[in-house]
């Protein structure tokens, strides 16, 4: 009878938890009805790097190509999708139907950013956990 | 496989299902609609169902040179009353419909209202 040997890695980090401390940030991701009769349309920047040529995938093995470590390249990997969302933030690709004066006293058009204050960016924490 | 012929039927299901629940418009009629277009102005209460007219999804070849559309239908609730009316249709959404992904919950603020949004996995074969 055949016998697999085989000794699995042990995972001490197996996820990544990103969350973003503001009250507003689940209504700028998903869109929202607004009690002053407007509406916001979805921006998901948890989306648009993945629909945008960012794979995971490829950056998992490559990063475990280079450390030949699982927990060392799932966290370089978990770090590189963080900062690709940082930066889908700040990208000026999010389409508005409405000129703005924000809060910082800038004129936004369509297609802009979503950064106001920059408390939603700054707010994007990442944790492991097991 | 396929659940809903057209996007009327789905907006009949969900009439049905959710007839407890939903608000209703300024002329009486049960607050759901299929957009485009934007429904009726009037005031804002009660429970709100909008239907996507468009469904998502991909299309992938099948056998017998058949196309499988993997349709998913987008459906927005949107609590303007802030009662337990969309907790109840959720859990009846959820325990009639299959779901191609988690729901999406924005929970309210003093700037918008509590809205989920689901979407229904509706397969259907496409004939060339």
């Amino acid at each position: 009878m055949a016998t697999l040997r085989w000794n699995p890695p042990k995972l001490t980090t197996a996820t990544a938890v990103y969350a973003w401390g503001v009250p507003y940030a689940a209504a700028q991701h998903e869109g929202a009805t607004l009690r002053n009769g407007g509406t916001i349309p979805p921006r998901p920047w948890t989306e648009y790097p993945l629909e945008n040529g960012l794979r995971l995938d490829q950056d998992l093995a490559d990063n475990y190509r280079r450390s030949q470590n699982l927990g060392t390249a799932f966290k370089a990997t978990a770090t590189t999708y963080n900062r690709a969302m940082q930066e889908a933030i700040a990208a000026s690709v999010w389409n508005w139907p409405r000129r703005t004066v924000r809060r910082s006293g800038e004129v936004a058009g369509s297609p802009r950013n979503i950064v106001d204050t920059g408390d939603l960016l700054n707010s994007q924490k990442l944790s492991f956990e097991r | 496989m396929t659940k809903f012929a057209t996007v009327s039927d789905l907006r009949g299901s969900l009439a049905t299902l959710l007839n407890a629940e939903l608000g209703t418009f300024e002329n009486g009629i049960k607050r759901i609609w299929v957009r485009p277009p934007d429904p009726p102005a009037g005031a804002a209460e009660g429970l709100e169902c909008i239907i996507q007219r468009i469904p998502a999804g991909a299309v992938r070849g099948s056998s017998g040179g058949q196309r499988k559309d993997l349709r998913r239908w987008v459906v927005t609730l949107t609590n303007y009353a802030e009662d337990g009316a969309m907790a109840t249709a959720t859990d009846k959404i959820k325990a009639t419909y299959t779901l191609a992904t988690a729901p999406r919950y924005v929970p309210p603020t003093d700037k918008n209202y509590e809205s989920i949004s689901f979407q229904i996995f509706d397969p259907t074969l496409i004939n060339p």
